[in-house]
């Protein structure tokens, strides 16, 4: 399994649902830098929220004296859904922020915070290329917040032309699973918090609530002991 | 294929940590080993035609296999209904989980993490898992789900379990090479026996006349000895059937003695002889005989007596002395 990049699933939301692909890989001069198509559409509040996941995984995981890493968003679907025309908002910190966590603690594992060190296997080893985030950043927590349209986010996950499906998405513990942005015909009401219902109602997508990065990395990394008892 | 391999790895492993690091395992496989290879040696199994003689020697450790196996079979039963109870509601190693890759290290803390799922067996389990990688140097090399079964095998964190497994195949070789038949149960018998061992019957069977009519009849007892006294008096080869004390269901065995006026055939087409040895199962024996003049006032004049494996005698009586 190669250490880069890191690789997890967003949902992105402007004007329609598209899914993407977040790479994190190790390149730039930047702590945290984008790649150049996408930081040539990216809003200020955007690079933001970049900043606020960079210095929350600093603050909490640690960060490598030369640690540089470059994110990308890849379309996953690009004939249906193509890359957004901007980015904005704040809905991507979720992704961010545990991604970082992650590239951190595989780039440079002894520059990893007292408090977490023992939790290096988990966080460099924890499975990420099925997890699809979509969360916000709460500054007076430090924690994750609730996103807006989350629903069309979501629902973008169940395209027909995706090649395949994330395996769960973590959200706020607060998320609202029927916020929803965009127009659709007759969506299905989210009655259960941890499991969400797309539109064109092929499956579902079970939910992981997470107050933070080192908490949804946690539980993952229990739901994936988990799934390991069943084949060792 | 490679379902039948993991299967037989795992039931190694469970073996294994059966016997290293439970209390019961060790327990159920000494206590097997030598209750059976007691039963073999001083009861002996019923001399069934399929029975050969190395099945004595080698039956004790058949059944602490069939022991072992059935242990180490419940015991992943009872962990794999655990880990089905524990299947989380998505699939983040979808397609894949058995070929999972990680750092030691990490499945070290998968290890772990499983460990803390459930208390009991599942727990010690999984913990007596985890502790064969911490003997492993190379925590970081990347090791896939499949391997990591066998990999402490080979490595010095596996030799306390497969010496603790290796004293049995040691204890076996040593019964291997104990005597059988020590005749151990015949002494705890005789301690604790009431009554004496004895031949309390003896039956005759035979043909008489032409066609023939068959015999079937019990020999009277009498003071001197057991006497023939209805048709049987008029068979010239017939059979004795003779009914010793079973307990203990040892295998001893009738000594047959002609003392002048008949003979006892040692087998299909051989010659007749005047002694003989036959099997004593549960406590019964059958024997034929041939009386050359077929007198009701000619006496057979024949000795019977019970033996041990040792040929110690433990009952005896006359048929017409």
């Amino acid at each position: 399994m190669p250490d880069f990049p890191v690789r997890l699933w967003c949902g992105y939301f402007l004007g329609a649902g598209t899914p993407l692909y977040l790479d994190i890989d190790l390149a730039g001069n930047n702590p945290v830098s984008l790649d150049p198509a996408i930081a040539a559409i990216a809003a200020p509040g955007f690079i933001a929220t970049l900043d606020a996941a960079y210095l929350s995984t600093a603050c909490t995981i640690g960060w490598p004296i030369r640690g540089f890493f470059r994110l990308n968003f890849v379309p996953i679907a690009p004939g249906a859904a193509p890359l957004p025309p901007a980015f904005r908002g704040g809905s991507v910190f979720g992704a961010v922020a545990i991604g970082l966590a992650q590239a951190v603690t595989r780039a440079e594992p002894s520059c990893l915070r007292y408090a977490v060190r023992p939790l290096r296997s988990v966080l460099e080893s924890v499975r990420l290329d099925h997890v699809a985030v979509s969360a916000d950043y709460a500054p007076n927590v430090e924690s994750f917040a609730p996103v807006g349209c989350i629903a069309d986010k979501l629902d973008s996950f169940f395209l027909p032309s995706l090649p395949e499906r994330p395996a769960v998405c973590v959200v706020a513990m607060q998320q609202d699973l029927n916020a929803r942005c965009g127009q659709a015909v007759n969506p299905p009401p989210q009655m259960d918090p941890f499991r969400f219902t797309p539109t064109n109602q092929r499956g579902f997508l079970p939910v992981l609530r997470a107050y933070d990065a080192v908490d949804a990395l946690l539980k993952l990394w229990e739901a994936q002991s988990k799934t390991l008892a069943n084949v060792l | 294929m490679k379902a039948a391999v993991h299967l037989v790895v795992e039931f190694v492993n469970t073996a294994l940590f059966l016997l290293s690091a439970t209390v019961y395992g060790p327990s159920a496989v000494l206590a097997t080993s030598l209750v059976s290879w007691w039963f073999v040696s001083d009861y002996y199994f019923a001399r069934w035609s399929w029975w050969t003689w190395w099945m004595d020697r080698f039956a004790f450790m058949a059944s602490t296999l069939v022991v072992l196996l059935a242990f180490a079979a419940g015991t992943r039963w009872r962990l794999h209904r655990i880990a089905r109870g524990l299947a989380p509601q998505y699939e983040d190693y979808r397609g894949s989980p058995a070929s999972a890759e990680l750092p030691l290290r990490a499945w070290y803390e998968h290890l772990g993490s499983i460990a803390t799922f459930r208390h009991g067996l599942w727990a010690r389990y999984w913990t007596w898992r985890q502790s064969r990688l911490a003997g492993l140097s190379d925590s970081g090399a990347f090791v896939d789900a499949g391997s990591l079964a066998t990999l402490w095998w080979p490595r010095w964190a596996g030799i306390g379990a497969w010496s603790i497994a290796a004293l049995f195949p040691v204890l076996w070789i040593v019964l291997l090479l104990t005597p059988l038949h020590t005749n151990a149960m015949e002494h705890v018998a005789a301690w604790a026996s009431i009554k004496d061992p004895e031949i309390s019957a003896v039956r005759c069977t035979g043909r008489v006349g032409n066609p023939g009519d068959a015999v079937d009849e019990p020999l009277q007892r009498e003071s001197r000895g057991f006497y023939r006294n209805g048709v049987c008096l008029y068979v010239a080869v017939g059979a004795f059937q003779t009914t010793a004390s079973d307990f203990p269901r040892v295998y001893r065995h009738v000594v047959v003695q002609c003392l002048n006026r008949c003979t006892v055939a040692a087998g299909p087409g051989a010659k007749p002889v005047y002694q003989l040895s036959v099997a004593c199962v549960g406590g019964k024996a059958s024997f034929e005989w041939t009386h050359p003049e077929p007198d009701p006032r000619s006496g057979l004049g024949m000795a019977v007596m019970v033996a041990r494996q040792d040929n110690a005698p433990l009952a005896s009586v006359l048929i017409e002395p």
